[in-house]
């Protein structure tokens, strides 16, 4: 456990010296910031409207309708944005030479994965937590609830979380960051938009497809809804990605 | 030759490539695609047999067993992985964060879906974009979640015609529930409905509903525009089994007869037959009555005793409907009712009468009420005879002589249950009773909101023990109302101050580091 923190440390100090980190939290807090900044606007258009009806007042509900949305949006901008975390971290190692360092070192591979992905879901965190200070405005100026909300942080992380270990993968695999951020891309859309071909499909396929985009599972959490299927669904596929970033490294040992 | 010799593999797996594609593209020359595989599989045969020796060697060789061993350890963990997911989704618990629980269904729903016997398949027709599409999908996603045996798929009627024409469906947002042979259908997206559309198409027997006859009445069977088929077919639609029956034998009214319906009788109906309505009535029976003007005197009187009084008018009103006339007066006053609840529509009733509820209440009768008024521009006349030609002034309104408007032209009434000997309360016995026939008519049955109407108080009058009402959830209103101030504060904080604050906290690191 030691050795993966010292791993994690030294991929944070990584992230916090370069301006990658900044520049990607950066350019997520204005997006977050902008998005929750309109859909207050029209949330407070749409209350103002409603205050003139009390049986389409009782409709009106922040969490559904701000937040909600938010985290929709959210999600979206964390698939562009976390393959930009996740490039660097084998990437780099292979292309200046230091992987093999690692690979000599008493660490195993195993501690080095989980050293970096730790080191990137911190960061995601810090990044979440950052627009979680945006949620006291509607508390301050009108009664949102609070546990919906933060079930809806958790599926972020979550979700992130397999977003990041599908991007730790792909940068194992090539020494061009811009190559594994692209592939990691790709892949993310590919798997969030899966579910689109599920209108055409039918019967088994149709649930299969369903299942395996990440849409479905946060459209849950998005509504307030905590769904153990999810918790397993999400820790499948990080565990998955990890899993397949230690047989590729591995591989190396041999090839 | 070489050259060739090291790339047979590749010409063989090609070929075989090619035999895919002949297939797909030109699947009636199966001659040509299995040429081609033929070629592939000879190809790939004299590959291995002129490589046998550098393919012993190499499969002994290290890589090679690493590398299957490490396919094999992918596909395992994968393997485990998607079985883990599959129990994972089959047996899954859901929370619900939300504070009025609306993404969860009520206890008596959760018990209706946790007794389903047998699979229920529903199809939602609704359009891209229907309001109240997602509401539905959070039911019956909240369905699934509690039973196996729900399933459910949304069909959009654009893409669908034909779907659209088998189920018959003539409305955006109707939703079909079938199990087994039986089927029933909603129009709401409310809880409510869904539960009792689970119960209605689960239950082990179809209700009956008889439409009386022997005395005149408006026909089932008739398909032009005096009968009253077009009631019958939506009846059938909603999963009621629908029958014409003459009381000749009155025990047919207590063998499952879910409700009796009284269209129009034109001429008196015998002593006996009334007893027999009567005596239904009181062990719980369900009768709709639709009395015309004019006619059948015997059937006002038998009302009295139910706490109705028809009088012998006639109804007019001022034509408040484009191309309507003095007899058709539209009901504009709906009462408070489960059977008015989200009506919205008004209804008209050519040559009607009104119903009136008298007070207080006679023996038997636990409640009554008023279902529906016209509006104070109508007025009825007493003891009006219709003659083919009438002048306006014929009928114009008599302040002397005539009641003035709002008139009620239909009501209800609920009956004290009677109680067995074990001190038990049986069903209570329910009527309804609208002052005329017509509205209900092929020719009326679509105009304006009668339908729905007629369709609502049988749904009301049908309904037993087992059909639930569910409130709909409240929950408190989470508006918000900002001053122009806050929402300037808002916009500088969350999209110029927070991420500045950031990147100037990086930056001023990063120059830091720089400068050592």
């Amino acid at each position: 456990m030691k050795a993966v923190w010292v791993i994690a440390k030294k991929e944070l100090r990584a992230y916090f010296t370069s301006p990658i980190a900044y520049v990607v939290m950066t350019v997520f807090l204005v997006l977050v910031g902008f998005f929750f900044y309109s859909l207050m606007w029209w949330f407070n258009a749409q209350s103002m409207q409603a205050a003139q009806n009390p049986a389409y007042a009782q409709q009106m509900n922040i969490n559904q309708m701000v937040f909600g949305p938010l985290f929709n949006n959210m999600s979206i901008i964390l698939l562009l944005m976390l393959p930009l975390l996740t490039m660097r971290l084998f990437a780099e190692e292979k292309k200046i030479g230091t992987e093999e360092l690692l690979m000599t070192s008493p660490i195993t591979v195993g501690q080095v994965i989980a050293g970096k992905f730790l080191a990137s879901f911190l960061v995601l965190a810090a990044m979440l937590a950052l627009t979680g200070i945006l949620a006291v405005f509607p508390f301050l100026y009108g009664n949102p609830e609070l546990l919906p909300i933060l079930n809806g942080y958790l599926g972020l992380l979550l979700m992130g979380g397999a977003f990041l270990a599908i991007g730790i993968f792909f940068s194992s695999l090539t020494e061009n960051q811009i190559v594994a951020a692209i592939l990691t891309f790709g892949a993310l859309l590919l798997f969030w938009i899966l579910n689109w071909a599920s209108s055409s499909a039918a019967g088994f396929w149709k649930d299969v497809l369903n299942y395996v985009s990440f849409f479905q599972h946060f459209d849950n959490a998005t509504q307030g809804i905590l769904d153990t299927a999810d918790l397993i669904y999400y820790a499948s596929f990080a565990f998955f990605g990890l899993f397949l970033t230690h047989s590729v490294i591995q591989s190396r040992r041999w090839r | 030759m070489d050259k060739l010799k090291a790339h047979l593999n590749s010409i063989g797996l090609g070929l075989f490539g090619l035999a895919l594609v002949a297939l797909k593209f030109w699947p009636q020359s199966g001659l040509l695609a299995a040429l081609l595989a033929a070629l592939g599989l000879a190809a790939l045969v004299g590959y291995f047999v002129l490589h046998a020796g550098d393919l012993k060697q190499g499969l002994k060789r290290r890589a090679f067993l690493y590398s299957s061993n490490l396919a094999l350890m992918i596909i395992l963990t994968l393997a485990i992985l998607t079985l883990i997911n599959y129990i994972g989704a089959r047996h899954h618990k859901r929370f619900d964060f939300t504070e009025a629980k609306v993404h969860s269904l009520s206890d008596q729903s959760i018990t209706v879906a946790k007794a389903l016997k047998q699979d229920v398949q529903v199809k939602a027709f609704f359009r891209e974009g229907n309001y109240g599409r997602a509401r539905l999908e959070d039911l019956l996603k909240i369905y699934a979640y509690h039973s196996p045996r729900v399933k459910y798929e949304f069909i959009d009627p654009d893409k669908n015609p034909g779907l659209v024409k088998r189920y018959e469906v003539t409305q955006d947002g109707t939703a079909i529930f079938e199990s087994g042979d039986k089927d029933t259908r909603i129009t709401e997206t409310t809880e409510e409905a869904v539960t009792n559309a689970m119960i209605k198409v689960t239950r082990a027997k179809s209700k009956t509903i008889l439409f009386l006859e022997g005395h005149g009445e408006k026909s089932t069977e008739a398909t032009d525009e005096n009968g009253i088929s077009f009631a019958k077919d939506e009846l059938a639609k909603l999963g009621y089994q629908v029958k014409k029956q003459t009381l000749a034998r009155p025990e047919v009214l207590t063998a499952g007869c879910a409700l009796l319906v009284v269209p129009g009788p034109q001429k008196d109906l015998a002593p006996a037959e009334l007893d027999a309505i009567g005596a239904y009535l009181k062990s719980g029976g369900r009768v709709l009555f639709l009395v015309d003007p004019q006619v059948a005197p015997g059937l006002p009187a038998f009302l009295v005793g139910f706490g109705f009084r028809l009088e012998n008018d006639l109804l007019f009103d001022r034509p408040s409907i484009l191309g309507g006339d003095y007899l058709m007066p539209v009901m504009s006053e709906l009462a408070e009712h489960a059977i008015t609840r989200n009506f919205r529509y008004a209804t008209v009733y050519p040559l009607a009468r009104s119903v009136d509820i008298i007070e207080p209440k006679p023996e038997g009768v636990a409640t009554s009420q008023v279902l529906g008024k016209t509006s104070d521009n109508a007025y009825a006349k007493k003891g009006f005879a219709l003659k083919p030609k009438m002048t306006l002034k014929e009928i114009a309104f008599d302040a002397k002589a005539d009641r003035r408007g709002p008139i009620p032209i239909a009501g209800l009434a609920t009956l004290k249950p009677s109680t067995d000997a074990a001190g038990k309360a049986g069903p209570e016995g329910r009527l309804v009773v609208f002052g005329d026939s017509d509205f209900a008519a092929n020719r009326y049955f679509d105009a304006y909101g009668n339908g729905n109407l007629f369709l609502n108080a049988a749904n009301w009058l049908t309904e037993e023990a087992d059909l639930i009402s569910i409130q709909p959830k409240t929950q408190n209103p989470r508006t918000l109302q900002l001053t122009p101030g806050q929402g300037r504060t808002i916009f500088w904080f969350s999209v110029v101050l927070l991420p500045l604050f950031v990147l100037a906290f990086g930056l001023s690191i990063w120059f830091r580091r720089r400068a050592l």
